[in-house]
């Protein structure tokens, strides 16, 4: 037997995998089969490693990002026993008070009497979307340190944990890509247990082995071992982490285990053959390190007390876990937004965003004040961006080609000159990774801004945009991520069916977004600057026609105008027909209006999410007719909701019925004739005018 | 005979993977269903149900939960034939009963339980307020009927229109949109829906409201939507000119002004006044007109003349739909509906003299004297204020239609509270009809009949050809003075013309 590795608490070690694995016997044996915990897993055979990992995590502003088996790092990075019981249990309190699996986890930063406590970043239930908030925060920390001059987080490392499966996902490589080419301190942790649930490694990378398959891969140290061995893995585990805290960039570490346990409580494990299943059993850590310790560092006695008392404040703490309340229905629609108490201050959540920190922004108004010659849309934007970025700098600008170039529409042009490369940067290209590294920033306590070039580029950060649309709402508000994405979207000169995408629904239907969609410039730099300091996450989509049409040319509102999310904008007053608007199609609707000859009341409602219900309904319970116009497709288009809620709340006022104009279900074409032939046009806006008016 | 068949898990469904018991949801010695869930199984991620391969008992269960099985294995045992017996029997019945606990899907699909096996049957009580509810009459108390009758009636007038209407549009709408899913309706399918629809059923909510709200007849409202559909708009603008009926607040104040105390009764109570029939038609009648005329009531009368025109396009432009809808139009009909406008604007002629006060009613309850084989007959109304157009027409086919067989019940003439004479179908221009007792006043209606007028156009005046009737309003003069005659017939001729 080799010597035990001297820079770990081996008594401590040894109690916190008895700990984890007396919590999985229970809920394996007695509380699936009762009923009280529905979805299980477990994290037997995986405990040491994490146990050791947790250990080293010693930095006030360390951060995890854990996945499915993690509760032994959980328990080793103080998470209490109860509440670990509590989660899967479904009971208030916990990592989400219900809402959640009990494994899905998350831990803000508390302030005790030992310090500071590592973050655990919430975790979302799908896999491999663990890793790019991991390399934002990590960039985060950078950022603090370095930009911010914090030097409190000098030293902070990251660590993203997945399975082997993990590794074949987009997140993963995106990730890989951020850490390595901004040589970020983040360490990839990961515990090949042979199995994601039934499909074997050898499916997610070639030879099964991604430690082997990166071993060249620039600016990454790879280190691999035994993760049942306590001669080995220790040893392993501290270099890795001593390499990322060092400061010279990012690992990636595999460590092989035994899954002595199904997938969750649900799985058989009949894909693995008897002597597999006997073979795993044999290569339990837990003996290993029992062979270990004894008699060396604990008696056998010493060891059977210790298992003794684990069993006995184990059962103590599920009486109290057990006795906890269930939660309380009338709570579950509370926190998918910031809220507001009474006297108007927000309940802030306990970590992540500006207002967590206390942040102050100078003052604003609600009243332009325009001042000087129109400005286009875009110039209008940039000159936003750019106050936002002088008057906060906690507030990160980045995406793809926003930097040296400005942005392929310009919206940046010149503000990394201004502002510095760390501020305002370009991306690799994954919209994944923009994305999801704007999460863990933002949790990190910085504003980012995201970029997405095209608004059809977002597909592939669709995991992370709805994950993080969700994230207060799981969290119970424990954690909150406000983010800014700026997406350009919509018909221009020609259209195609990637350039032109709007689809701004997805947001209004996703929880938790805050979707703006202005119509010129004025209300494009409020809606910004509002989006800028919002306590809740932001899709600001800016359409290109209007980002240099004349006609959303407005003065400049001022550095200090905010336009709040929610409130419509009523363009004309009208009694015979209200048009229900946003984005390029306000325009037509005006012109629409005009050559119709019809007396129209114009609703331009900016925001789709919130929308201005009270304005709509007020107008249209007066004109008792309605048409709504959208650049998006009919089907179940944003009109649809609008016209769902109108034929409720506004039934006995009708007179005619909610009329919707859009563009029918399919892509925007290239050809010109092709793509006039599907938007709704000026004349058809207005022969639908008049066949309202006249119905 | 009893024999016994094996539960035996299934060979098919298990692919190879573990199989466990999750949970039996029979106990030893229950009834057991062919084809009903006994016990679930678990694979990976699968639970499958095992069935009863017959009816009859659950007598051994032979696997817990938990426990591994293999594919084949007998899972547990039913005996068949012997408790086919049992289930039939009451203790059989019982036997599902003690056991609630253990049978949750089949006691929720039960109805409550009743020992004695009456759930099925309804309760008297139960089933005559169903009745009641779809609209039937309690029929055996006669002043409970009158009273249910009216309210009945009103209802159902009112509900008119809503009901049909909306019943209607929804269908319509609904196969509009289903059949057009792109960009909503196009013109074509949109005129063909409303080509479909009348006019009364082509309401929007908003207009559906108002109407039911405002006991509108649709039908004599322009439209000035597209096919003619009459907008909101349209209502409102006709709300606004057509004369207000008083309000019953109204209606007391001017009843209350002066010293002598008055009566204000309600139908169902103040009209119990009725004429006592004599032996034959004949001497009835000339008994009530001596009475009238000679002495009960000084009659004076005042003519009007009225212009038919409107009413004549109207009527032709309805007949059809209206018989479509199962009414006869007559120009009856309208004279109906203008009398009810004029009283409502005049309710003193609405009214019975009594030495000490005017009695005035609130309903208006128009009778039409008809001509019959020996006689003459006048046929009841009632409550026409509460009736449309179409409400009002449907009540007069009934009316003359029985009038004419000789099934008039004595219940169709009670209760009149003012009556109309249409002496010109028997070719009289003016007349001066008796006062029907004890009302305080008779309308009559001469014979329609293009005139000669002049009229004042922008071109200056000019002669025009129209359809035209002189209307005389007789009243008793100890109730009722000229100016209200004059101004009641002023108001129904204007009504006439504002179709």
């Amino acid at each position: 037997m080799s010597k035990l590795h001297a820079d770990f608490d081996w008594k401590r070690a040894a109690r916190l995998i008895l700990t984890s694995r007396r919590i999985d016997e229970v809920e394996e044996t007695r509380l699936v089969p009762e009923k009280e915990v529905l979805y299980q897993f477990s994290a037997r055979g995986h405990e040491l490693i994490q146990v050791l990992l947790g250990s080293l995590l010693d930095h006030s502003h360390d951060a995890v990002s854990a996945y499915y088996r993690s509760r032994p790092l959980l328990l080793t990075l103080g998470v209490d026993l109860e509440d670990a019981l509590a989660g899967p249990l479904m009971r208030t309190g916990g990592y989400s008070g219900g809402r959640d699996i009990g494994v899905v986890c998350n831990k803000p930063s508390e302030t005790g009497a030992e310090g500071q406590t590592v973050t655990v970043l919430p975790m979302s239930g799908d896999v491999g979307s663990q890793y790019t908030p991991a390399a934002g925060w990590a960039q985060a920390s950078l950022y603090r340190r370095d930009v911010l001059k914090e030097k409190e987080w000098d030293g902070a490392i990251t660590v993203v944990l997945g399975g082997e499966g993990s590794v074949a996902t987009n997140g993963f490589w995106s990730c890989l890509t951020i850490a390595t080419t901004l040589k970020l301190p983040l360490l990839f942790f990961i515990e090949d247990n042979g199995y994601a649930i039934s499909v074997p490694g050898r499916l997610q990378t070639p030879g099964g082995n991604i430690a082997a398959n990166l071993e060249s891969f620039a600016d990454l140290a790879v280190v691999e071992g035994d993760g049942t061995d306590p001669a080995d893995c220790p040893a392993k585990i501290k270099q890795a982490v001593d390499h990322v805290r060092g400061g010279a960039g990012p690992a990636l570490i595999r460590l092989t285990v035994p899954r002595l346990s199904g997938h969750s409580g649900q799985d058989t494990q009949a894909y693995k053959s008897s002597e597999e299943l006997e073979q795993e059993r044999q290569s339990d850590p837990l003996e290993r390190v029992r062979e270990a310790l004894t008699p060396s560092v604990l008696s056998e006695e010493e060891w059977e007390s210790l298992q003794t008392e684990v069993e006995e404040s184990v059962e103590r703490a599920l009486e109290r876990a057990l006795a906890r309340p269930q939660p309380e229905p009338s709570g579950v629609r509370r926190h998918l937004y910031a809220e507001q108490r009474e006297d108007g201050s927000v309940e802030v959540s306990m970590q992540g965003g500006l207002a967590a920190e206390g942040h102050e922004f100078p003052a604003s108004s609600h009243e332009p004040k325009p001042q000087g010659n129109r400005l286009n849309m875009l110039t209008a934007i940039r000159m936003t961006l750019e106050a936002e970025l002088k008057s906060n700098d906690k507030l990160l600008i980045f995406g793809e080609d926003v930097g040296p170039k400005g942005g392929v529409h310009a919206a940046t042009m010149g503000l990394q000159e201004a502002f510095g490369p760390e501020r305002v940067f370009d991306t690799s290209l994954s919209e994944e990774g923009i994305i999801g590294r704007s999460v863990g920033m933002a949790i990190a306590g910085l504003m980012p801004v995201a970029e997405i070039q095209f608004r059809k580029y977002a597909d592939p950060a669709a995991e992370q945009l709805n994950n993080l649309g969700t994230l207060r709402w799981r969290t119970n508000n424990r954690f909150a991520a406000p983010i800014l994405v700026r997406m350009p979207g919509g018909y221009f000169k020609c259209g195609d069916p990637w350039h032109s995408v709007s689809g701004e629904v997805l947001w209004a239907h996703a929880p938790g977004w805050q979707v703006a969609m202005p119509s010129n410039a004025q209300d494009a730099v409020g809606l910004l600057r509002a989006a800028m300091r919002s306590p809740n996450p932001t899709i600001f989509f800016e359409h290109r026609y209007l980002l240099d049409a004349p006609v959303a040319r407005r003065p400049y509102p001022g550095d200090d105008y905010l336009l709040p999310l929610g409130q419509a904008a009523e363009l004309t007053q009208g009694d015979q027909l209200t048009i229900v608007t946003w984005g390029a199609m306000v325009e037509r609707c005006l012109r629409a209006a005009e050559e119709s000859g019809k007396s129209c009341h114009i609703i331009d409602l900016r925001t789709i999410s919130p929308w201005d219900k009270n304005v709509v309904l007020e107008s249209v319970r007066r004109t008792m007719r309605c048409l709504i116009v959208h650049e998006d497709g009919l089907t179940a288009g944003f009109g649809a909701e609008i016209a769902a809620v109108l034929i409720k709340e506004a039934f006995f006022r009708l007179d005619a019925p909610i009329e919707r104009m859009a563009v029918p279900d399919l892509p925007i074409p290239h050809n010109v004739g092709l793509m006039n032939a599907i938007l709704p046009g000026i004349e058809d806006i207005a022969k639908k005018i008049v066949d309202l008016a006249e119905f | 005979m009893a024999h016994y068949v094996d539960i035996i898990a299934p060979e098919d469904s298990q692919e190879g993977t573990e199989t466990a018991v999750s949970a039996w949801m029979k106990q030893v010695g229950e009834p057991v269903e062919k084809d009903e869930p006994l016990l679930e199984l678990s694979t990976d991620k699968v639970n499958i149900e095992v069935a009863a391969p017959q009816s009859g008992r659950l007598t051994e269960i032979l696997v817990k939960p938990g426990d591994s099985i293999e594919p084949g294995q007998v899972l547990g045992r039913i005996e068949v034939g012997a408790e086919s017996s049992d289930a039939a029997s009451g203790e059989g019945a019982g036997e599902v009963q003690a056991s609630p606990g253990s049978l949750p899907r089949s006691a929720a699909a039960r109805p409550p339980d009743r020992p004695d096996g009456g759930a099925d049957a309804q309760s008297p009580d139960s089933l005559s307020g169903a009745r009641s509810e779809l609209g039937g009459q309690p029929q055996a108390d006669p002043g409970a009927s009158r009273s249910a009758g009216i309210g009945q009636s009103r209802r159902q007038s009112q509900g008119h229109w809503g009901l049909r209407g909306s019943t209607k549009t929804v269908g319509e709408g609904t196969l509009g949109s289903a059949r057009d899913s792109s960009d909503s309706f196009s013109a074509g399918q949109a005129e063909e829906a409303r080509q479909r629809l009348s006019k009364a059923e082509r309401l929007s909510p908003a207009v559906r409201r108002l109407v039911k709200e405002h006991n509108l007849d649709v039908t004599r409202i322009p439209g000035s939507g597209r096919g003619g559909r009459v907008t909101y708009a349209d209502a409102q603008a006709y709300l606004q000119q057509r004369p207000q009926p008083p309000s019953p607040e109204q209606q007391e104040r001017v009843a209350g002004d002066g010293d002598e105390p008055v009566v204000v009764s309600r139908p169902d109570e103040g009209v119990g006044h009725r004429f006592v029939p004599h032996t034959t038609m004949r001497r009835k009648i000339a008994s009530h007109m001596v009475e009238s005329m000679l002495k009960t009531a000084p009659h004076v009368t005042a003519v009007f003349e009225a212009d038919l025109a409107n009413v004549a396009d109207h009527l032709a432009a309805n007949r059809d739909d209206f018989l479509r809808r199962g009414a006869k139009l007559t120009y009856t009909a309208y004279l109906v509906d203008a009398a009810v406008q004029a009283l409502q604007a005049v309710p003193e002629i609405n009214s019975r003299w009594h030495d000490d006060g005017l009695e005035i009613f609130a309903d208006c309850n128009i009778g039409i004297a008809a001509a019959v084989d020996r006689g003459l007959v006048v046929p009841v109304i009632r409550q026409a204020q509460a009736r449309s157009l179409f409400g009002i027409a449907q009540k007069l086919q009934d009316l003359t239609d029985r009038a004419r067989k000789g099934k008039l019940s004595e219940e169709d003439m009670r209760y009149g509270t003012f009556t109309i004479t249409n002496h010109g179908v028997s070719g009289s221009l003016i007349a001066t009809p008796i006062i029907n007792q004890p009302q305080s006043a008779i309308l009559g209606v001469g014979k329609i009949e293009k005139r000669v007028v002049v009229r004042e156009t922008k071109d200056g005046d000019a002669f025009l050809i129209r359809p035209m009737a002189y209307i005389t309003l007789t009243i008793d003069h100890r109730a009722l003075d000229g100016f209200q005659a004059n101004s009641f017939l002023s108001i129904f001729c204007q009504a006439l013309q504002r179709w």
